[in-house]
């Protein structure tokens, strides 16, 4: 957004070159080639050689990052470096609870599934145990990361920079450490439970839930990977924090999802 | 603008033949009582559609190039007037159609329900198998199994129970007013009593794949005499 | 049997190339060589530099105007292949058997027909509108994410392209036989069309092998993730992008809808693309989300139609926006009642989610919960009774112009009250069970996605052409063209509720020879409309470049009736900055809206809403009771000399669930009498013929005697079916007299009364 606004006002005869990126085009073009790859591999490999969707997943998921980045560099980090915190606070923070509105739907599907599985006969096969101590340490692990992206959020806001780059380091290293923890449940369930995604109609609801929060997780570690890069090169004051608030948004929100996936598909389905 | 208005008035006289197309003389009980219950909001629905649309024509007629326009004036009691009117008789269509769906043939799952299950004991029973693509029909108390031809006595109550081997499929009896879409995996439900000796289609109505537009069969409607003999016929036949 | 590949492909390539060499051809005449001699290397140099800087520049623009206009031409691409499916829909069904495509080939078509028209033709488009005068009606420099719009938009092409596949795979597959053996290309050989209904309903979407269908459930998944963003962007701009001086008590009616629909589309599209992953995992990873064991095939309805039924409301929302923000330039006043036309813009976006299982009438869920939806589906009526009266009340008084934007209003408007009435008969249950699965399901919604939502679009490119291009289009060719799409709209799909009613299912390609006649009356019809989409195509692409230039900064005269918006003051900054334009002024001026004014309604405008309504309600009772008694004065008569036959009124108790006795039934009758239509008659007095309050009381009587003298009629003929019809009409105006005097006194009364007390 860094042109776009100050100079649409003098409103430029036939303007053009303020209003350009190529950004857009190619995260488009990214995606594009990353679904149809993915679509591919459905078709099934004796229709299509796998260097094909190979290809076009590999370059796909290369383009929609470049693209990403591309973008997100010229909006925000450029516009962070040049004019201060360019539109009004407030915008970014609307923006992600609308997306986050939007992806209280996307989850929704799921769980309207489960619940009604739930509402069947249960349990409708062999369950795994999935009352671990491994639940109850990543339940931590992500707990734990949101009160210390809270705290490291306040730290930044007393002006403590020690601090904050502290706990928001020590955000991103649990985010990671409770994915790791997933992939590690994952393998136990699949190779030594011969518990999988097509066993039967709850691991749908298993793996399609977690995988979902999985992904999210994902994301907001990369997203705190991109704070805290940030945030070492010295970006982020008291006032300039922008980027910081809405991470949190985003964390908290996939923290209390995990929390409601614990209650209703741990221990609603161990009951 | 002549032109315009014979356009819409023509377009009128298809509006209220199109509402009306329900014809009249019913050949079951459940399509009585649609039947019944389509003109009666007909009843309602015609004169006021025809009566908005024919406002609408007037205005235009009225107003155009009109010399002497006047402002727009706020009125929110004509507001709240219109509003309530409109509710009023949408209500009354609710409460009607509430009324109808009391009735065994049409909703027979709540008939069912309240009586645990033995409401239609009494019923001919028929099974209906639905498959890509065609219908096989299995006479209850018989061995009496056909496809493509669902014979049925009349002035009897019916009951179907119907199953599908694949997809979804749905039995649609126009004239005996029946629709029930099959799911897989369930039994579902089906009333009707034909009142009317004779030959019906019956048709699937659920999207099934490449042979759903050639899944159809023929509804035979007969007295409950020439049905026992036609029974008996065939029993002999399989036996 | 036609090759169906072979033949679309075809059609749509000769149609791209026409629309190419058209506009070729056009921009050459419009700038011939200066010495008419061989244009040389340095020419020709020039053109492609000039080519590839322009494409560069539609490539990476993030001008919210730019990108409104790629949207504008994806969804007309999209409407015309769409557009090009029904036709062939339609040739097929000239004739009972499949005799033209294979039944296979008809189910992909009205499947990839439906998918294209909702998905990739109405909201880009109207996200393309939006994107290019949204920002210019609330004082915005651009969207407030000029970026992210981009990637919205450069999602789509991409997604329409992985849902059509099949067809171009075909098409390349059958050129490509000719000189590879089939074995080299099995996968364009296997790769068809999509042919499971656009509800994609499990299990068939699961069990149908064609592979086309993951790549179609990932290319509606990577639409909804464009709408999804688009959405985003549409409520942030409208939240925080507003000009000065634009609150949300002055915002536009078309934003309000935009806001609106972004805000349903917000929550439904992601719903929708979960529920595709799920179905792209039942069919390729062996998940049980949708069969019997897990959520059965009952799961996947429930979800397509939580995003399917909003989404039919996301469609149309913006099409009201457009009818409310256009159609009062054409009638010279301020549209009527937009704080009560916002309202029920909101109403409609809250209740389009709770009715989805409406769809799902005929599936046996619980009888209970489906009578409340039921209820919430009727109740979804009033909200787009509002808007309809409003506009109709915006009309009167008004100076109407017969431009070609007018008749599309007024045409959406007229297909939509039959659209929507139909609608009311599918929502109620009973009704529901005969009509779901016919083609009066096909009727009822065509008249809406045909009849207002293009009108609107074609009306808002005919409204704002001198404003995007600084030229006129050929009006007379657009006045036609609208007048076509309008007849071609009601013929076709009034046929289609008529063999809907008649018991035809819909979806089949073969049908029982007596709708024969039917079919082709709606061939016809479908294909004037695709003649006039045609029309209007041409006059759009040669008026580019042939059609008069502009020369005033007001060429709708706008500002005679201080309804110069702010999209046109943008555009008459810029044709002065421009062309050194003198921003023209009108002779005169006057009032399109008048606040402080009373209003001239029967309630006078004294006294609060409350008051007014309960006045009017005994005052309609009054009336209706002395009109209901006069009337059975002539209905009685008519029972004796034996031309009405009084069980008919039994009937009506029946109905209603009582005995059938003519007693209860009359009582009923008086009840009706007395309240139901004089309340009617009072919210519509004002809008009916006649000076005098009693001439239109007589116009009012002789409409409803229509509808009685129908429903009552119980088989007379003859002499008897004269003295019948005489009767009640007479009986009639004996009613709407006595309604009317009764109110006449009534408030003469009352006018006297609140002169002593208001002491003037
Ligand atoms: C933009 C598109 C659009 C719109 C606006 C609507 C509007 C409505 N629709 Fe429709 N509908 C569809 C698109 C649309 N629909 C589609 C695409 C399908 C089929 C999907 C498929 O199966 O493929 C469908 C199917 C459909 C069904 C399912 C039929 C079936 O398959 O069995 C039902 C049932 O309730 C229904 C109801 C309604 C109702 C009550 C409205 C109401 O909102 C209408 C309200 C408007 C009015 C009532 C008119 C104006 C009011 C007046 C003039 C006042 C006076 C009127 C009265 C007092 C009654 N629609
Ligand atoms: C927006 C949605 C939309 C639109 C516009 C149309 C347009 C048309 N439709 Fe379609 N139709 C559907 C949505 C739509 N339809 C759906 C959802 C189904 C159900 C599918 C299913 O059952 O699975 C269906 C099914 C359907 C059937 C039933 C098939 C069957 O059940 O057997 C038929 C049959 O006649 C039909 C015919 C037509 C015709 C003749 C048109 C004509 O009006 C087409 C004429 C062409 C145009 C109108 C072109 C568009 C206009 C422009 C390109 C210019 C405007 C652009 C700008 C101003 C920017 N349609
Ligand atoms: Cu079976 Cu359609
Ligand atoms: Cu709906």
């Amino acid at each position: 957004m860094a042109g776009s606004t100050e100079t649409g006002t003098e409103h430029p005869a036939e303007d053009g070159h303020e209003h350009r990126s190529r950004w857009p085009l190619v995260a488009a073009l990214g995606a594009a080639s990353l679904y149809l790859g993915v679509g591919l591999v459905f078709v099934g490999l004796d229709l299509v050689p796998s260097v094909v969707p190979t290809v076009l997943g590999g370059a796909g998921a290369i383009g929609l990052l470049t693209g990403l980045a591309g973008w997100a560099n010229e909006a925000f980090i450029a516009e962070y470096l040049q004019r201060g915190e360019g539109k009004a606070a407030e915008l970014y923070t609307t923006t992600m609870i609308l997306f986050l509105v939007s992806d209280v739907a996307t989850f929704a599907a799921g769980f309207v599934y489960y619940a009604v599985i739930r509402a069947g006969s249960w349990p409708p096969a062999h369950l795994p145990p999935l009352l671990g101590s491994l639940v109850v340490i990543n339940t931590a692990l992500l707990l734990t990361s949101s009160v210390t992206l809270h705290y490291g959020h306040e730290a930044l806001e007393d002006g403590n920079r020690e601090r904050f780059l502290g706990l928001l380091g020590v955000t991103l290293a649990l985010g990671v450490v409770f994915l790791a923890g997933q992939v590690y449940e994952y393998y136990e369930f699949v190779s030594v439970e011969g518990f999988g995604i097509g066993s039967g109609a709850f691991g749908s609801a298993f793996y399609g839930l977690t995988g979902l929060h999985g992904l999210h997780v994902a994301l907001g570690v990369l997203l705190l990977g991109i704070a805290f890069g940030r945030a070492l090169r010295g970006h982020y004051t008291p006032e300039r924090d922008t980027a910081i608030r809405t991470t949190s948004l985003y964390w908290h929100f996939v923290d209390l999802v995990w929390v409601f996936l614990v209650v209703v598909l741990y221990v609603g389905a161990a009951l | 603008m002549r032109l315009r208005r014979r356009v819409i008035q023509a377009s009128l006289v298809v509006v209220g033949l199109s509402l009306f197309a329900a014809p009249a003389a019913a050949q079951s009980v459940n399509r009585a009582a649609i039947d019944d219950l389509n003109e009666q909001l007909l009843y309602v629905a015609l004169p006021l559609t025809l009566f908005v649309e024919l406002t609408l024509v007037y205005v235009i007629y009225r107003f155009r190039n009109n010399d002497d326009p006047k402002p727009t004036v706020d009125d929110p009691a004509l507001e709240v007037t219109w509003t309530a009117a409109t509710g009023a008789i949408l209500v009354f269509v609710g409460v009607s159609a509430f009324v109808v769906m009391a009735n065994p043939y049409i909703t027979p799952a709540a008939a069912e329900a309240s009586t645990d299950g033995d409401a239609f004991a009494d019923d001919t029973e028929i099974d209906v198998l639905a498959y890509q693509w065609g219908w096989e029909f299995s006479y209850a108390d018989t061995n009496v199994t056909t496809e493509e031809r669902l014979v049925i006595p009349a002035d009897e109550n019916v009951t179907f129970r119907l199953q599908t081997t694949d997809v979804i499929h749905a039995i649609y009896i126009p004239q005996l007013g029946v629709k029930q879409d099959i799911f897989p995996g369930r039994t579902m439900t089906a009333r009707t009593r034909a009142t009317e000796p004779g030959e019906y289609r019956l048709y699937c109505a659920e999207m099934c794949g490449a042979g759903h537009s050639k899944m159809d069969a023929t509804v035979v409607v007969k007295n409950q005499s020439a049905y026992d003999a036609w029974v008996e016929n065939r029993t002999a036949a399989a036996g | 049997m036609l090759n169906r590949a072979i033949v679309e492909g075809t059609a749509l390539t000769v149609l791209a190339l026409s629309v190419l060499c058209l506009w070729l051809r056009e921009r050459q005449k419009a700038r011939p060589e200066s010495d008419g001699g061989y244009t040389t290397r340095e020419e020709i140099g020039f053109e492609i530099g000039r080519l590839q800087s322009e494409l560069s520049r539609w490539l990476t623009t993030t001008d919210h105007r730019d990108i409104g206009l790629l949207y504008i031409a994806f969804g007309t691409a999209a409407g015309l292949w769409g557009g090009v499916d029904a036709m062939m829909l339609r040739t097929e069904l000239l004739t009972p058997p499949a005799d033209i495509w294979t039944p296979e080939t008809y189910n992909a078509l009205f499947t990839t027909h439906g998918l294209t028209m909702l998905i990739f033709f109405v909201l880009p488009v109207f996200f393309g509108i939006g994107n290019y005068v949204l920002p210019l009606l609330i004082g915005a420099d651009d969207m407030a994410f000029p970026r992210v719009n981009a990637i919205g938009f450069w999602l789509l092409p991409p997604a329409l392209i992985l849902v059509r596949m099949g067809l171009m795979l075909q098409v390349l597959g059958q050129v490509l036989n000719l000189v590879l053996p089939a074995d080299a290309i099995r996968f364009f050989l296997t790769m068809r069309e999509v042919s499971v209904g656009w509800t994609l309903y499990a299990p068939l979407s699961v069990q149908q092998p064609n592979p086309q269908i993951d790549l179609l459930l990932l290319g509606l998944h990577l639409s909804g993730i464009a709408t999804t963003v688009g959405a985003i962007n549409f409520i942030t701009t409208i939240a925080y992008e507003r000009g000065e001086g634009v609150s949300w008590a002055n915002l536009d009616i078309f934003s309000w809808n935009m806001l609106v629909t972004s805000g349903i589309a917000l929550f439904a599209f992601p719903l929708l693309g979960s529920a595709l992953v799920m179905l792209l995992l039942d069919r390729n990873l062996g998940t049980a989300f949708f069969a019997t064991e897990g959520g059965g095939a009952i799961l996947w309805q429930h979800l397509f139609w939580f995003w399917g039924h909003p989404e039919v409301y996301i469609l149309f929302l913006p099409a009201t926006g457009l009818m409310s923000l256009i159609l009062p330039k054409f009638v010279g006043r301020k549209l009527f009642g937009y704080q009560y036309i916002v309202y029920s813009t909101l109403g409609l976006g809250v209740l389009s989610f709770g009715v989805w299982a409406h769809h799902m009438f005929t599936t046996s869920a619980d009888p209970r919960v489906k009578l409340s939806f039921m209820a919430v589906s009727i109740a979804i009526a009033v909200p787009s009774a509002i808007k309809v009266f409003n506009w109709i009340t915006t009309m009167w008084e008004g100076d109407i112009r017969l431009t070609a934007p007018f008749i599309l209003c007024a045409g959406g408007i007229g297909t939509f009250i039959i659209g929507g009435v139909t609608g009311v008969f599918l929502a109620v249950i009973p009704v529901d069970i005969l009509y779901h699965g016919t083609y009066y399901v096909v009727g009822h919604f065509h008249l809406i996605v045909v009849g207002i939502i293009p009108f609107l679009m074609i009306a808002a490119s005919y409204y704002w052409y001198p404003l995007i291009t600084g030229r006129w289009y050929d009006t007379r060719m657009a006045r036609f063209q609208a007048l076509l799409i309008v007849f071609g709209s009601f013929v076709t799909f009034m046929t289609l509720l008529v063999i809907g009613g008649l018991g035809l299912p819909r979806r089949q390609a073969i049908y029982p020879p007596e709708y024969q006649f039917a079919q082709q009356i709606a061939t016809v019809g479908g294909y004037v409309i695709g003649l006039s989409a045609l029309l209007w195509l041409y006059n759009m692409l040669v008026s580019y470049w042939r059609g008069t230039p502009v020369t005033t900064t007001d060429p709708w005269g706008l500002k005679a009736t201080n309804q110069f918006t702010r999209e046109w003051q943008w555009f008459e900054q810029r044709m002065m900055d421009k062309y050194d334009m003198e921003p023209t002024e009108p002779e005169t001026t006057r009032r399109s809206y008048a606040p402080e004014a009373e209003p001239a309604g029967l309630a006078g405008g004294v006294g609060t809403v409350a008051q007014t309504v309960s006045r009017n309600a005994w005052m309609a009772a009054a009336g209706g009771f002395v009109g209901t008694v006069l009337m059975s004065g002539g209905l009685i008569t008519a029972i004796l000399i034996g031309v009405l036959d009084p069980v008919s009124f039994g009937e009506i108790a029946e109905l209603v669930g009582l005995p059938a006795s003519p007693a209860i039934g009359a009582g009923l009758f008086l009840v009706g009498g007395t309240v139901t239509w004089p309340l009617l008659f009072l919210a519509f007095s004002d809008y009916l013929p006649g000076r005098l309050l009693f001439e239109t009381g007589l116009v009012f009587a002789t409409l409803i005697s229509s509808g009685f003298a129908i429903a009552f009629y119980t088989g007379q003929s003859g002499l008897a079916f004269v003295g019948y019809l005489t009767f009640v009409l007479v009986s009639h105006w004996a009613y709407g007299i006595g309604l009317t005097v009764t109110f006449q006194y009534l408030k003469s009364d009352e006018v006297l009364q609140s002169r002593s007390d208001g002491g003037g």
